[in-house]
């Protein structure tokens, strides 16, 4: 089965599980925003022989949980089961799989609940920033809604739609299954053979991530009022989780946004007070993709020190890119990242992580030695060029949550800015 | 040995320090986490101020007589340490560390240093006083942090768990150099301290670099407080908070329940277990899939002091709060009065436990955190594996006990929280 990744750890006491499907937002039909979501989520909600609370129940008192989900391009069930009950766990698995509900009762219980989570996260400012910074940057692509789809999205769907989307991506040839633990292959052989053999096969299902189409900079604010902080986040094209440069770049951002070190909490935290606390990543807006996922910051100064932070943080992301990084720097940060890879593969559901992530994006595992001997053959010449070739701030996209009358003038006044714009947040 | 299969280790120094060694060979790593028996609940008591034992484990990253300000962070993330912060909360403050395992004498080096070296002057204070500030705002635009604190504040009124962790803005500001000091030498003392060592570590070796370490440090007198006992509540409290990030309200239903190390304890947790763990429990069925609620979840508190079992909901639209409030109580009779199958519940709910349990167990730092907590809350470290045998012995009568006790309106706080 090339589709069955295992990583096996005989000392664990349970048994770990991911299943992941080429789905999600780009798989929806136009129009539809939300669906890719609605079918993972009303999968586990009963199968033909089990109601839900029947299922649940006995997934539950195999000391078992279940949990789905989706993002842009993939759809997820997550579970975990006490070892000895794995067997079990896997037959219920193949029951929600192979003969699920989709029952309309359900179906309608599912939609008010993710209807209530779509309302709730209006309660959430970091949500509604990085929403609103997904939109702009993606905009008139797919990517440019909600995974969850909207209020209005969620009532057009129908039951029929759901069955087949999941028809046609919930197949064989679509999936891919990863266990950890204490997972013999030739043990339990048996449950998943028959169940590989009793799934529609299907066909692979190919989802390109589309390519940012912001040109020059632009701003938004979501308004709000009496805000405590204002989350801001800024961001950048980055590249795919397979490029070759993706390691040295890690190296650098290491330096600019990695952790308490950095840049960016040293200046705006450790030095200002500005904010509790700053940071930046590859992979903070999306999961790891094939294609070029955005690099982003994040912060949160309070009001009264947003017209210093949010200008200082741009300048500080500018001048990361225009001048690198030295090479004490590189020389500190090629320490902690070789000392701290083991800590990266220490157990077996980080290894089957690594080795799924591999099987998605072609990101290459490797072992510790190995990526130690990548890291100190790396120069801080080379990082700086590839940092220079790879990143800029010329298409940038900034979102704010505050109040739109004192934030405005001060993102207007930043250097080359195209556009803001102020929208109110929506369910 | 536990009972994840690792082995374990005990010392103690002469000056108090409390040493725990879990050896996991599994991985080249260790997790190294300091606990000391100060939180909120005590700063209170003492100094009648709050927030300062927070402000304080603040001040502990700032640099001590041997290594500036910022160097911890610095030395310790360029050898390769992960998970590196601190928390502060009722009982206790706690700062904990992962490294390769061949940087143990490191870790002791600097950890021991902060014990006992640490730099407090006025400009470092009025610095991390900015960040701790930034802290307090970003709390106050989480409706969860504020309701969580203004649930406390109306549950307790003479014990100290009244009291928010963080402080007030006004406190924050006011601390001064002078409380600091007097705080550190107090609290910071090493039989105040416990240290948790768990990873791919020799117990011998460890206990020899800890007394090289820790060893010369002398104990302090540690003050004894009286503390209040919160008067028994005999009727229902009703709270009502207004929040300007909430969309649809949320609710908040609390109820006392004693400290960690009560034998009323484990049967408390199968019953919280029963009511809101997993999809297959009854209120995750009564509230969300009867359509009251987006989402719930459930807290039992492990304290060293009583504290509270509480029940979390996320309201959908045009729902009220009597809604949820009634069909809990209906639930909890349909327990009572067996129309549900409560042997069978009770053996999901401990299969669920169990379940989190071995989560807990499956890594170095959240081993040493299930240890450090319950050395706080009971002074025994292995009591996090005992509650697991009592509990796999909870039956359905003492299921019912605990119900009939613990879970009556008149004693309850109930907080409903709107835009």
């Amino acid at each position: 089965m090339n589709n069955l990744i295992t990583e096996h750890d005989p000392s664990n006491q349970l048994v770990h599980l991911e299943l992941i499907v080429n789905s999600g937002r780009l798989a929806e039909p136009k129009g539809l925003p939300g669906l890719a979501y609605l079918t993972s989520r009303l999968l586990l909600r009963g199968t033909q022989k089990l109601a839900y609370r029947k299922l649940m129940h006995q997934v539950e008192k195999l000391g078992g949980s279940l949990g789905s989900a989706s993002d842009q391009d993939k759809a997820y069930v997550t579970g975990v089961v006490i070892k000895n009950n794995f067997k079990e766990f896997l037959k219920l698995l193949s029951e929600i799989l192979l003969t699920p509900a989709f029952d309309s009762h359900e179906f309608k219980i599912v939609k008010k609940l993710i209807g209530g989570e779509l309302k709730n996260a209006l309660s959430q400012p970091q949500t509604l920033a990085k929403r609103a910074l997904l939109e702009l940057m993606y905009q008139k692509t797919s990517l440019a809604s909600s995974i969850k789809g909207t209020l209005t999205s969620l009532g057009k769907i129908t039951l029929p739609q759901v069955k087949d989307f999941f028809n046609e991506f919930w197949c064989s040839q679509n999936m891919l299954f990863g266990f950890s633990g204490d997972v013999q292959e030739e043990k339990n052989q048996e449950p998943l053979r028959t169940l590989f053999k009793n799934l529609p096969q299907g066909q692979e299902s190919s989802l390109p991530l589309p390519t940012s189409p912001l040109r020059g900079r632009h701003a938004v604010i979501v308004h709000r009022q009496n805000m405590a902080t204002v989350p801001l986040y800024i961001a950048i094209p980055g590249v795919a989780d397979s490029d070759p440069d993706l390691i040295p770049l890690e190296v650098a951002n290491f330096v600019f946004g990695d952790d308490f070190t950095s840049r960016l909490s040293h200046i705006l935290r450790q030095k200002n007070g500005w904010t509790y606390g700053a940071y930046s990543r590859f992979t903070m807006l999306m999961s790891p993709k094939k294609g070029v996922a955005p690099f982003s910051l994040y912060t949160f100064p309070s009001p009264e020190h947003a017209a210093q932070a949010i200008p200082k943080a741009l300048e500080l992301l500018e001048e990361f890119i225009e001048k690198g990084i030295t090479p004490k720097e590189t020389q500190d940060a090629i320490s902690a990242l070789t000392a701290g890879y083991s800590f990266e593969v220490s157990t077996a559901s980080k290894r089957l992580g690594f080795k799924l992530r591999e099987k998605i994006t072609g990101r290459k595992f490797l072992e510790v030695e190995p990526y130690q001997q990548i890291l100190k053959n790396l120069k801080t010449d080379q990082i700086n060029q590839i940092i220079k070739n790879r990143l800029s701030t010329n298409n940038l996209a900034i979102s704010v949550v505050g109040d739109a009358k004192k934030l405005k003038p001060i993102l207007k006044k930043l250097p080359n800015m195209k556009s803001v714009e102020v929208v109110e947040a929506k369910a | 040995m536990l009972p994840n299969g690792w082995p374990y280790s005990f010392f103690q120094l002469e000056n108090g320090l409390k040493l725990h060694v879990v050896e996991n060979h599994k991985a080249p790593i260790f997790t190294f986490q300091a606990w000391f028996k100060i939180g909120s609940r005590d700063e209170k008591l003492d100094l009648q101020i709050t927030g300062l034992a927070h402000l304080f484990e603040h001040m502990m990253f700032r640099g001590t007589k041997r290594f500036g300000d910022g160097e911890l962070d610095r030395i310790l993330s360029q050898h390769g340490g992960q998970e590196m912060n601190a928390t502060t909360w009722f009982d206790r403050t706690n700062y904990f560390a992962s490294l390769p395992k061949e940087h143990l004498e490191l870790v002791l080096d600097l950890e021991s240093d902060r014990m006992r070296g640490l730099v407090i002057n006025h400009k470092l204070l009025e610095t991390e006083k900015g960040a701790v500030l930034s802290e307090f705002n970003m709390c106050q635009d989480d409706p969860d942090i504020v309701l969580n604190d203004k649930l406390y504040q109306a549950a307790y009124i003479k014990h100290p768990y009244h009291f928010s962790t963080i402080g007030t803005k006004k406190e924050i500001k006011s601390f001064s150099v002078d409380q600091a000091n007097y705080f550190y030498k107090k609290f910071y003392a090493p039989n105040n301290a416990s240290l948790f060592i768990v990873g791919d570590v020799k117990p011998e070796e460890v206990f020899t670099l800890t007394k090289k370490y820790y060893g010369s440090f002398k104990n302090q007198k540690l003050p004894s407080f009286l503390v209040p006992k919160e008067t028994k509540h005999t009727k229902e409290k009703r709270v009502f908070v207004k929040h300007h990030g909430l969309t649809d309200p949320k609710l908040k239903i609390a109820y006392h329940t004693p400290q960690t190390f009560h034998p009323d304890q484990a049967p408390l947790w199968v019953l919280l277990a029963i009511l809101t763990l997993g999809r297959g429990s009854l209120l995750q069925q009564g509230w969300v899939d009867g359509g009251l609620a987006s989402q719930i979840d459930g807290d039992l508190d492990q304290f060293q002091d009583p504290g509270l079992m509480t029940f979390n909901a996320d309201l959908l639209s045009k729902i009220k709060p009597e809604q949820l409030i009634e069909k809990l109580e209906d639930i909890l009779n349909q327990i009572q009065t067996e129309k549900i199958d409560l042997q069978d519940e009770i053996i999901r709910a401990k299969n669920q436990i169990l379940l989190d349990q071995y989560e807990e167990w499956e890594t170095n730092s959240s081993l040493a955190t299930l240890m450090g907590e319950f050395t706080m809350s009971t002074g025994d470290a292995l009591y996090g594996f005992k509650m697991i045998d009592q509990i796999s012995q909870v039956t359905s009568q003492d299921v019912l006990r605990v119900l009939k006790n613990y879970l009556i309106p008149d004693n309850r706080t109930i907080l409903v929280a709107t835009r």
